[in-house]
């Protein structure tokens, strides 16, 4: 998987599936937050500092966020004994407007952006022309 | 009658496996093929094997590749267009079995076939690829897997030198977001040859310009 975030958005390219999606703002956030290690309540407290949000009503944001991440396939329960970094979230002066964290996911290029080997082929490596 | 396919070969410093790319084109099953070749300003001697050939390019200066396809889809005199890399190699039946695709199906504007890596003979496997790539058929944002209406530049465009190494996957999405028709099917139409000199091997320049033509991809369909 490959992600990159400019400015306020992140996007991420799922290579087995060939899939990608953007996040923004609060969901760009969220996913920054994700990665450094911090679970769910952590990242919702780290966005009650940014955003104009209670730290409860972050967290069940950011659960529900994950949960659709996790359905993905984008992200996995973080392994125990791993380091958490410090995200680069930045604080403002006053907090940001809040938007519920979502992510936009986009499948017209699967086929093209995926990296796996097609698997419906013979041992030889192709096309199995049994596959109607 | 056969319907004309123009093949496009943009080169630039194109040995030694130019020659190779247009031997496949000579080899086409498909009767009714015009090559329409851009050099795009060669200093190793692939302007003296075009010559040596008959072949008559437009002739360009380092003006980029998305700029010399432009130049050559604008030669280009057939209903199909494929563009082949200098140092790719097509299969014998790609087109012929591309156009009767497109030809039984008058919505599809793209087909895309499949393509299968091979190693150039004592070159090193890059790190970044593993052994099971090779050989094995998949699909990729390589347009010399496709075979494209010519008219269908009109709708989504052509070819844009801000998506730098990724003018390509620029150029699908763009024909996505004009509600082209793209067709996949698993006949094998490409040789994708891997060497030590690639535009793949820029690993990071490839990275970012995926990703600034997905996200300026995205911003359009938002309407940004």
């Amino acid at each position: 998987m490959l992600h990159e975030r400019v400015d306020d958005e992140v996007i991420v390219i799922h290579l087995d599936t060939g899939a990608y999606a953007s996040l923004r703002g609060p969901g760009a956030d969220a996913w920054d937050a994700l990665c450094a290690g911090l679970d769910p309540d952590e990242c919702g407290t780290l966005l009650a500092r940014r955003y104009d949000v209670t730290d409860t009503e972050a967290a069940e944001a950011v659960d529900e966020l994950t949960r659709e991440l996790v359905s993905l396939g984008l992200v996995a329960e973080r392994p125990q004994g791993l380091s958490v970094e410090e995200p680069r979230i930045e604080i403002p002066d006053i907090r940001l407007a809040w938007t519920q964290p979502a992510i936009q996911v986009y499948t017209d290029m699967q086929d093209f952006l995926r990296l796996d080997p097609i698997h419906d082929v013979t041992p030889a490596g192709w096309p199995d022309a049994t596959d109607g | 009658m056969t319907l004309l396919v123009s093949v496009v070969v943009c080169v630039r410093d194109g040995l030694p496996y130019l020659g190779s790319a247009l031997d496949s084109i000579s080899l086409q099953e498909h009767p009714d093929v015009e090559v329409v070749v851009v050099d795009d300003g060669s200093r190793d001697g692939s302007s003296e094997l075009l010559q040596a050939r008959g072949l008559d390019p437009v002739v360009l200066d380092g003006v980029g590749t998305a700029a010399a396809r432009n130049a050559g889809l604008a030669r280009a005199q057939g209903e199909f267009v494929c563009f082949l890399d200098q140092d790719d190699e097509l299969l014998p039946d790609k087109l012929s079995r591309q156009v009767a695709l497109l030809e039984q199906a008058p919505s599809t504007d793209v087909v895309a076939g499949r393509m299968v890596a091979f190693l150039e003979p004592g070159v090193e496997r890059p790190p970044w690829l593993p052994d099971d790539w090779f050989g094995v058929p998949r699909f990729g944002p390589i347009l010399g897997t496709m075979l494209i209406r010519r008219h269908t530049f009109a709708a989504a465009g052509t070819f844009d030198s801000h998506a730098g190494l990724t003018d390509d996957l620029d150029w699908l999405l763009r024909a996505g977001e004009a509600g082209l028709v793209v067709s996949r099917h698993d006949d094998v139409v490409l040789r994708y040859r891997i060497h030590d000199r690639n535009q793949s091997h820029r690993r990071e320049t490839l990275r970012a310009d995926a990703f600034r033509v997905l996200r300026r991809s995205i911003a359009r369909r938002r309407g940004d």
